[in-house]
C-alpha cells in the first residue's frame, strides 16, 4: 500500500520503491509470568524502506517495545525473523550481533538514559568508543570527536557539551540521546516514545529534530501511543492483539 | 575504549568502589605493617641466635671438657671449609656484686678469635664516650687521661688497663642485665650511669676432676673488675651470661696443663725423676665456616676432623659437633611456627578483601544495572561488559594497593615515632583535642539554636563553632604553659603502650620493609581484587539487556 502521497511532500518518492532495508517476519514473542503464558507478540511482519519514517503505534502493554528492542537485536523471539541486509540477526555469530546494534541501529528511549557520570559529549562518544579498541581510539578520536561535535550542534546543545546529565533539561537529555544514537551513523533510528517523558511544547521541538532528521534521509521506527504524534510519520502501523495493521 | 573512560569516571565518582578501594587500602597496608614488623622480629631473633654460637661449635659431653684441644683447633682450622676457630671455657657460677649474688654462666673466651666468629665486639654497652659524658669531661683532653678509659678496648682484651691494674684481678665483662641495677628507661635504653664498670665482683665456680668430681679443694673464687657490660639483644643471655679470660677461668676451674710428680698406683709413693701431666681441657671449640662453604659442608668437615682426632687419641667419647641451627632447633622452629601464622593472617586477609571487593561490586552492578543495559543497547558485547567491570576490580586493586603500600610505608617507617608518642604524647594532643572539640560542639549547638531564630542555622552554627573552637585551643595551650606538671601528668595519665621496651628483646620496633614482600603483598591485593569483581562483573556481563533497561 503507499502511503506516500498522504503525508509526506518532502521524501524523495524514489525510496519507497526501493528494496526494504529491514524486513520483520513473523515474530513471535511471549513471556511466562507465574506459570501463565503472556503472548505478546503472535506474527509480526513488517517491511521498512530505506528514508521511511515509520510509527508503531499501540495501547499500553501491546507489545511496542518489546518489538522495538527485537528489531535492534537486543532481545531474541520465540519465532520468526529479522532480516537486515540480506541475514536474519538472530543468527548472527560472535560478536556480529553486538556490531549490528552498535553500527546499524541507534536507539532513543523514552526516559533518555544517558550515564550520569559522563558528560553530554562523553554520552555522545560512548558508540564510538565501543566501535574501536583501545589501541585503535587515538587514531579515530579526532573523528569521533569532530562527529560528535557536530551532531551535538546539530540538536542545539553545542554549549552543553561539558555538562552531564544531570545539569541538564528533559528535553535536553534527550537531545543528547538522539545525538548518541546517530554518533555511528545508523541504518535505523529506532525511538521508543522519544517525547513520552516531556511536556507538550518539548515533545514538539524534539519531534521537529526528528522530522528534520528524516527530511535528510534518516530511516526511523518510531514507537509511540500518540496519533499526533505518528501523524507526522510516513506510515502508520497498530500493533493491536499480537499483530500488526496499517492505519 | 569504552572500559577505559567508564572506569576512569566511576573511579573518581563513586562511592562504593571508593569504600572497596579504602578496604583494600587498610588490608594491604596492615599486612605490610604486620609482615614487616613481625618479620623483622623474627629475622632479629635468627641472626641473634646464630650469632650467639658461630656457625658450628665442638662441644665436650661433659662439664669436664674434653683434652687436647689445643691439637684438634689446629686441625680444624687447617680445614679449608673453617676460617677461624676459637676454644671456650665455661660453666656455671655465682658472682657476687654488690652484696648481690647471682647465679651466670660464666665464658672463658679469648677475645681476639672469639670475636671473629661469635658476636662479641658490637655487643659492648659502653665507650669512653659515654663515660666523659657521664663524668662531664672529655678523656682525650684530659690530660689525667687514663688508658683505663678505653672501655671498649680493655674489653677486647678482658685485661684491666690504666688504674684498674691496681686491683691486680681479672678483667669481666657481664651481660647488661647481670647487673642488678641496671634498667632501661622509657625508651628501652640502658643508662651508663646505672653501669657496673669500674666495680669489683667476687666469682665463684666449683672445678670438677677429670671424672667428674669435685676437686679436693671445694669452691674456687676469685675477685674480678668488671670492664664493661654487654646487650646481645637477647634477654636470657644479657640476663645470665658473663666473660673472662680463657686462661683465668681454666685456671679456676683446675682445667689447666698440670705437671706434678708421679706416684706409683700400687704403692702410693713417690717414683722419683717421673712426672705425671694433665692436659689441658676446655669445654668447647667454635668455628666459624669459610667464605663459599655451606653449613652442612662447614658441619661435616669438621666432624670429619673430631672424628680422626678421636681415632687418634683413642677417645670413646668425642665432643659433639653441632651446627648453629641443630644447637638452637626449639627455638628456630619456633620462629617458622610464627612465619606459618604471618601465613595464614594473609589468607585470611585476602579473603576478607576479596569479599569486600565483592560486596561492593555487587551493589555497584545492581546500582549500575540500567548503565550497562544502555551500554549492551549501544553495542557493548558480554566479553567488553565483563572485562569493563574486571578492570574496575584491576583498577580498584592497584589504586587501593598502592595507596596501602604508601600508609604502610608512612607507619612503619615511623613507627618508633610513632610508639613514642603514644607513650608519651597522647596526653597532650587529647587536651588540645577534648578543648577544641568542645569548644566546636558548644558553638555548634548554641550557633544552631541562635540562627535556628534567626533563621540563619547553619552559618551562625558554624562560625560559633569555629570561634569556640579556637577559644578552645587557646585555653588548651595556656593551661598548659600555666598549670605546673599538667602536660606531665595528662602524658601519664593518658598513654598507650603499643610497645614497651622494658619487657622485650629489642629496644626499637624493626621498621624496615622488604622490597619483595611489599611487592608480593600489593599483587596478592591486586589480585583478590580482581577476584572479587569476578562473580559481580559475570553477573553483569549475563545481565539481559532488555531487563537490566527495565531496571529501576
Ligand atoms: N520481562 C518480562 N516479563 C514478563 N512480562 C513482560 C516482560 N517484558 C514485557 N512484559 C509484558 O509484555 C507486555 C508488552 O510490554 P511492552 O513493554 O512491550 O509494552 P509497550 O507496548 O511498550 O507498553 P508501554 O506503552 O506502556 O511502554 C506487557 O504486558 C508487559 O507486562
Ligand atoms: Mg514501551
Amino acid at each position: 500500500m503507499d502511503t506516500q502521497t498522504t503525508t509526506s511532500n518532502h521524501q524523495p518518492p524514489t525510496t519507497n520503491h526501493s528494496p526494504p532495508l529491514l524486513t520483520v517476519t513473523d515474530l513471535h514473542k511471549h513471556y511466562r509470568i507465574g506459570g501463565q503464558d503472556l503472548c505478546v507478540l503472535e506474527g509480526v511482519d513488517m517491511d521498512v524502506r530505506p528514508g521511511e519514517w515509520v510509527a508503531v503505534l499501540g495501547a499500553s502493554g501491546s507489545g511496542k517495545s518489546t518489538l522495538l528492542h527485537l528489531i535492534g537485536g537486543l532481545d531474541r523471539p520465540d519465532k520468526g525473523a529479522v532480516t537486515f541486509d540480506g541475514r536474519d540477526i538472530f543468527k548472527l555469530r560472535g560478536g556480529a550481533l553486538d556490531r549490528y546494534r552498535n553500527r546499524h541501529v541507534g536507539f532513543v528511549f523514552q526516559s533518555y538514559h544517558l550515564l550520569p557520570e559522563l558528560t553530554a559529549l562523553e554520552n555522545v562518544l560512548t558508540g564510538a568508543m565501543i566501535r574501536s579498541s583501545i589501541l585503535g581510539w587515538p587514531a579515530r578520536r579526532g573523528e569521533a570527536r569532530r562527529r560528535a561535535v557536530a551532531l551535538l550542534g546539530r540538536v542545539g546543545l553545542g554549549e552543553r557539551m561539558k555538562h552531564r546529565p544531570s545539569k541538564l533539561s528533559g528535553g535536553e537529555r534527550q537531545r543528547v540521546a538522539i545525538a548518541r544514537a546517530l554518533v555511528n551513523e545508523p541504518d535505523v533510528l529506532l525511538a521508543d516514545e522519544p517525547t513520552g517523558n516531556l511536556d507538550t511544547e518539548t515533545g514538539k521541538q524534539i519531534m521537529e529534530l526528528i522530522t528534520e532528521l528524516h527530511q535528510q534521509g534518516q530511516t526511523i521506527v518510531m514507537v509511540t501511543h500518540d496519533q499526533d504524534i505518528a501523524a507526522t510519520a510516513d506510515r502508520r502501523l497498530w500493533l493491536r492483539e499480537g499483530a500488526l495493521e496499517e492505519a | 575504549m569504552y572500559k577505559l573512560t567508564l572506569i576512569l569516571k566511576y573511579l573518581r565518582r563513586k562511592l562504593g568502589p571508593m569504600f572497596a578501594a579504602l578496604a583494600v587500602m587498610l588490608c594491604t597496608a596492615m599486612v605490610i605493617i604486620v609482615i614487616s614488623v613481625m618479620g623483622g622480629f623474627l629475622d632479629l631473633l635468627q641472626t641473634s641466635a646464630k650469632q650467639l654460637t658461630g656457625d658450628v661449635s665442638v662441644q665436650a659431653r661433659s662439664l669436664t671438657g674434653f683434652a687436647h684441644y689445643e691439637d684438634l683447633a689446629a686441625a680444624v682450622s687447617a680445614l679449608p671449609e673453617v676460617s677461624a676457630v676459637s676454644p671456650v671455657v665455661s660453666t656455671f657460677g655465682m658472682i657476687n656484686l654488690d652484696g648481690h649474688t647471682i647465679g651466670v654462666n660464666i665464658m672463658g673466651i679469648e677475645p681476639g678469635s672469639f670475636s671473629k666468629i661469635v658476636r662479641y665486639e658490637d655487643t659492648l654497652m659502653w665507650s669512653a664516650d659515654d663515660m666523659s659524658e657521664r663524668y662531664g669531661f672529655d678523656p682525650s683532653e684530659s690530660k689525667a687521661t687514663p688508658p683505663a678509659f678505653d672501655l671498649r678496648g680493655m674489653a677486647m682484651t678482658l685485661e684491666p688497663d690504666g688504674f684498674l691494674k691496681g686491683y691486680n684481678a681479672p678483667g669481666m665483662v657481664i651481660g647488661v642485665e647481670v647487673n642488678p641495677y641496671q634498667y632501661r628507661d622509657e625508651q628501652g635504653r640502658y643508662g651508663f650511669s646505672n653501669s657496673a664498670a669500674h666495680q669489683t665482683a667476687a666469682l665463684t665456680v666449683l672445678p670438677l676432676t677429670e671424672r667428674g668430681a669435685p676437686a679436693d679443694l671445694g669452691p674456687s673464687y676469685t675477685n674480678a673488675v668488671i670492664l664493661n657490660e654487654f646487650k646481645s639483644g637477647l634477654y636470657e643471655i644479657d640476663r645470665g651470661q658473663v666473660f673472662v679470660r680463657f686462661d683465668v677461668l681454666q685456671k679456676l676451674l683446675g682445667m689447666d696443663r698440670k705437671e706434678g710428680p708421679a706416684f706409683d698406683p700400687e704403692t702410693g709413693e713417690e717414683i722419683p725423676g717421673a712426672m705425671s701431666v694433665k692436659p689441658a681441657r676446655t669445654s668447647e671449640i667454635v668455628v666459624r665456616g669459610a667464605e663459599g662453604y655451606r653449613l652442612e659442608q662447614v658441619h661435616s668437615a669438621v666432624q670429619g676432623a673430631v672424628a680422626a682426632f678421636a681415632e687418634a687419641r683413642s677417645i670413646s667419647i668425642p665432643p659433639v659437633v653441632r651446627t648453629w641451627e641443630q644447637r638452637h632447633a626449639q627455638f628456630i622452629n619456633a620462629v617458622k611456627n610464627e612465619k606459618g601464622m604471618v601465613t595464614f593472617l594473609f589468607i585470611i586477609i585476602s579473603v576478607v578483601a576479596v569479599v569486600m571487593v565483592a560486596t561492593t561490586f555487587y551493589m555497584t552492578v545492581l546500582e549500575k544495572t540500567r548503565d550497562i543495559g544502555v551500554l549492551r543497547a549501544v553495542g557493548a558485547s558480554q566479553a567488553g561488559v565483563l572485562s569493563l567491570f574486571l578492570g574496575y576490580g584491576l583498577a580498584v586493586g592497584v589504586v587501593g594497593s598502592l595507596l596501602g603500600l604508601a600508609l604502610a610505608l608512612e607507619i612503619v617507617w615511623h613507627l618508633n615515632e610513632i610508639q613514642y608518642w603514644l607513650a608519651n604524647g597522647l596526653g597532650v594532643s587529647a587536651h588540645y583535642a577534648w578543648c577544641a572539640g568542645g569548644g566546636a560542639l558548644i558553638g555548634a549547638v548554641v550557633g544552631g539554636v541562635i540562627g535556628y531564630f534567626r533563621r540563619k542555622t547553619l552559618s551562625n552554627a558554624v562560625s560559633l563553632a569555629l570561634l569556640l573552637m579556637l577559644v578552645g585551643l587557646i585555653g588548651a595551650w595556656i593551661s598548659l604553659d600555666q598549670v605546673e606538671d599538667l602536660a606531665y601528668k595528662l602524658n601519664h595519665a593518658i598513654s598507650f603502650k603499643m610497645w614497651d621496651p622494658q619487657t622485650y628483646f629489642f629496644d626499637r620496633i624493626p621498621d624496615k620493609v622488604k622490597f619483595y614482600d611489599a611487592l608480593f603483598i600489593v599483587l596478592g591485593a591486586i589480585v583478590s581484587s580482581v577476584v572479587g569483581a569476578l562473580i559481580p562483573a559475570v553477573l553483569a556481563a549475563r545481565l539481559d539487556p532488555v531487563e537490566a533497561l527495565r531496571y529501576e
